[in-house]
């Protein structure tokens, strides 16, 4: 309906282009003429010589078969998780791991504001009092739209000092595709569609991916979180 | 072959080359409503935002296709006009008939499409070159980027039979608005209203879909030569209703 608005607008301003282009003299159009199409020659030609390896390669969308370890890895994450067999699972990668040694016996996690902090952080008790915290940042891969990002998302930071453990999210990362729909008069008559970039419906077309920061804390020690920070500890409820 | 007949086919012939001529301007306009098409679609391309956890994927899309509905567009205005009064009574200028008129119109609006085809296909190629220079190459998603040649000829060939149906109805609608002043208000007030009506009620414009849903070209070509004739026929008969100017 937006298209139909817009129509006799585009209508209205192409008449006035057919009309005031009727009076053109002969020297006007053979300048015009010759000037339009060696510029659309030149153009094709341009655009035939454009290799197809200048395009960047990693921006390739992932095929449902090559992301079905992932996609069954989100599956079983949150069984595993909680199961503690997380490292355990086929398509679950350690994006950091950290050690902290901690002398308190409280443990304060904070993080620098609400936003970016990973949904899922879970504690395990260790079975001993060693002062050491260990920390490790799990991830299946994270895909948006088919493409893979896994590697372009940037590790959390961990700061721990005077039993204050901040947990310090990265930087969005941002980025911009250029992409085209294959002209309607062409993908009419081919296989597939050319029209969607993100065609293939039995993808998660959004995006999936899931993360947790999995803690392995010293038997005895308590811990509290700031607001809008949640932790499970394994065993315990809350 | 009679002799009128040969005379018909002559003063035909003889008219369509005045036409591309006297006419020329259609070209010129051709080419500024596709320029014109071309700033909007790099401009205003179509862009998509999503943002998922800690990323934020913005995708902008390009297409042809608005080059080709001002091709389109500039093609039915431009085969209604070759009805209008003024344009008919070039004909006169010359020994002629309404069939050798009509004849040299249907040629030139041949001529007119096949410009419009090969041009707007040719301008979609342009879009992709300019993009390809003004983005980081990094950011070109390159499915879709390339047009084989197979691809652009068959583009090419769909257009063209795309313009010469929207030609011919064009054709067909001046010829219909050139028999009373009040059709000229009455005419595209019934196509808007029919095209609301359809928009309505199927969600889809169904006369449309029945060439755009069409994925056989040798099946899309049959029907849009079956309209091209029944259009001009149309076109044909009411021309030789109208007053002739001797």
């Amino acid at each position: 309906m937006v298209s139909l608005f817009f129509l006799p607008i585009v209508a209205l301003i192409i008449f006035a282009i057919v009309f005031l282009t009727k009076k053109i003299t002969s020297k006007g159009f053979r300048y015009f003429f010759l000037g339009y199409t060696a510029v659309l020659c030149l153009a094709v030609a341009v655009h035939y010589a454009i290799p197809e390896k200048n395009f960047n390669s990693d921006l390739k969308r992932l095929t449902y078969s090559e992301s079905e370890v992932d996609l069954n890895a989100m599956d079983e994450f949150y069984d595993a998780l909680y199961e503690g067999r997380i490292a355990d699972v086929e398509g679950v990668y350690v994006k950091s791991q950290w050690s902290l040694e901690v002398e308190e016996n409280l443990l304060q996690v904070v993080s620098r504001d609400s936003e970016g902090i990973p949904s899922t952080i879970v504690a395990e008790r260790k079975e001993t009092n060693d002062g050491v915290i260990e920390v490790t940042h799990y991830t299946t891969k994270r895909v948006v739209e088919g493409f893979d990002f896994t590697e372009q998302i940037q590790p959390y930071e961990m700061e721990l000092a005077d039993g204050v453990l901040k947990i310090l999210p990265p930087e969005e990362y941002r980025m911009r595709i250029v992409a085209f729909q294959t002209d309607f008069e062409i993908s009419q008559f081919q296989e597939g569609d050319g029209r969607e970039l993100f065609d293939d419906m039995d993808f998660p077309s959004y995006g999936f991916g899931e993360e947790v920061i999995y803690m392995k804390i010293p038997q005895h020690l308590q811990v509290e979180t700031a607001p809008g920070v949640y932790l499970d500890i394994l065993g315990e409820e809350e | 072959m009679s002799f009128i007949e040969v005379n018909e086919w002559k003063a035909a012939k003889k008219q369509f080359f005045y036409k591309l001529t006297a006419y020329k301007g259609f070209f010129i306009s051709l080419f500024i409503a596709q320029f014109v098409a071309l700033v909007f679609s790099y401009g205003g391309g179509m862009h998509t935002s999503i943002s998922v956890d800690l990323v934020s994927l913005t995708v902008s899309f390009y297409s042809g296709d608005m080059l080709f509905g001002f091709t389109l567009i500039w093609a039915f205005i431009v085969a209604a006009k070759l009805t209008s009064e003024n344009y008919r009574n070039n004909d006169f200028s010359f020994v002629s008939t309404r069939i050798s008129s009509n004849l040299s119109n249907i040629a030139l609006i041949a001529t007119l499409s096949f410009v419009g085809s090969v041009t707007s296909l040719m301008a979609g190629v342009l879009l992709r070159v300019i993009v390809y220079f003004t983005t980081d190459i990094g950011m070109i998603y390159g499915k879709n980027y390339l047009l084989s040649p197979p691809e652009l000829l068959t583009g090419i060939y769909a257009a063209f039979l795309y313009l010469a149906l929207v030609c011919a109805a064009g054709y067909l609608i001046g010829a219909v608005v050139q028999m009373h002043k009040v059709l000229i208000v009455l005419v595209p007030a019934v196509l808007f209203g029919l095209v609301s009506y359809e928009l309505t009620k199927f969600g889809t414009i169904r006369w449309v879909e029945y060439f755009t849903s069409e994925g056989s070209l040798l099946m899309f070509t049959l029907k849009v030569i079956s309209a091209v004739l029944i259009f001009f026929a149309g076109a044909l008969v009411l021309s030789n209703r109208l007053e002739v100017r001797r």
